[in-house]
């Protein structure tokens, strides 16, 4: 391969990767959010119970459940931190559960 | 010993081991570009997880736009052939640092934050360090494969 062919081939790839990691980043975005299970009572990680919203990185190590997506469905999407997940109407994410435990 | 080593490095003809370093580049730069687009994406998850590593956590804004934006200053310069060497020497420094804390953080005891995000985001942290090793061979025999072919033309 020639220069101008391997710049070329070197920008694509970086697009690409760049691009994916983009979609599956934002994707998320629509009515995924991720919830922390602050509430031990309820362990089962596709209980919705014990789950709550906080926007910024809550976990630590240690634990079997930190945090889940959770697809809120028609619910109103989280505005601030603390807010509990809707107990109807949501879908588990099925394995989006980080192992841990809330901070 | 050195000299079997040499010997064994120097098996793949000249096209090969050209052919390597592309691939080990291009791996690079599909690692960072797709970690960077991850971080500036959640920047403010990224720093708050870095906020609460030892160490560096009072650094967390700089760090969190720095790191990014370092990976792809890096990928760009892996994508241009004549620059490729120092391509290739720069993402192994980067990925030994990286690997250093990560080791640091395991064998010390310290909090570990669970949620690196990005391609390892689901790997634990023992799992990110072979990752990291992985990564740190091939730029190692990137950079090798790299001067012998460039000594050869010489």
């Amino acid at each position: 391969m020639n220069t101008l062919k391997k710049v070329t081939f070197g920008v694509l790839v970086a697009g690409i990767a760049f691009g994916v990691s983009a979609f599956t980043t934002l994707k998320p975005k629509s009515n995924i959010f991720n919830y922390y299970k602050t509430n031990l009572n309820y362990p089962d990680p596709k209980d919705p119970r014990g789950y709550f919203y906080y926007s910024s990185d809550r976990c630590e190590a240690g634990g079997k459940i930190c945090c889940a997506h959770w697809d809120i469905g028609l619910n109103i999407a989280p505005t601030y931190d603390g807010q509990a997940l809707a107990p109807t109407g949501v879908t588990y994410q099925l394995g989006s559960n980080v192992v841990g435990h809330f901070e | 010993m050195e000299t079997a080593i040499k010997r064994l490095l120097l098996l793949p003809s000249p096209k090969t081991r050209e052919i390597i370093v592309d691939i080990v580049a291009y791996l690079f730069v599909i690692l960072f570009m797709y970690t960077a687009a991850n971080k500036l994406l959640t920047i403010k998850s990224f720093s708050s997880t870095i906020a609460k590593m030892s160490f560096i956590g009072q650094y967390d804004l700089i760090l969190a736009w720095g790191i990014p934006i370092l990976e792809i200053v890096i990928s760009i310069i892996l994508i241009i052939p004549s620059l490729r060497k120092l391509g290739l020497r720069a993402a192994l420094i980067l990925m030994v640092i990286f690997t250093v804390y990560l080791v640091y953080m395991v064998l010390s005891g310290s909090k570990l934050p669970c949620n690196c995000g990005g391609v390892i985001s689901s790997l634990s942290w023992q799992q990110h360090i072979w990752f990291n090793v992985g990564f740190i061979i091939l730029a190692v025999l990137g950079i090798i494969f790299n001067n012998n072919n460039k000594n050869n033309l010489q």
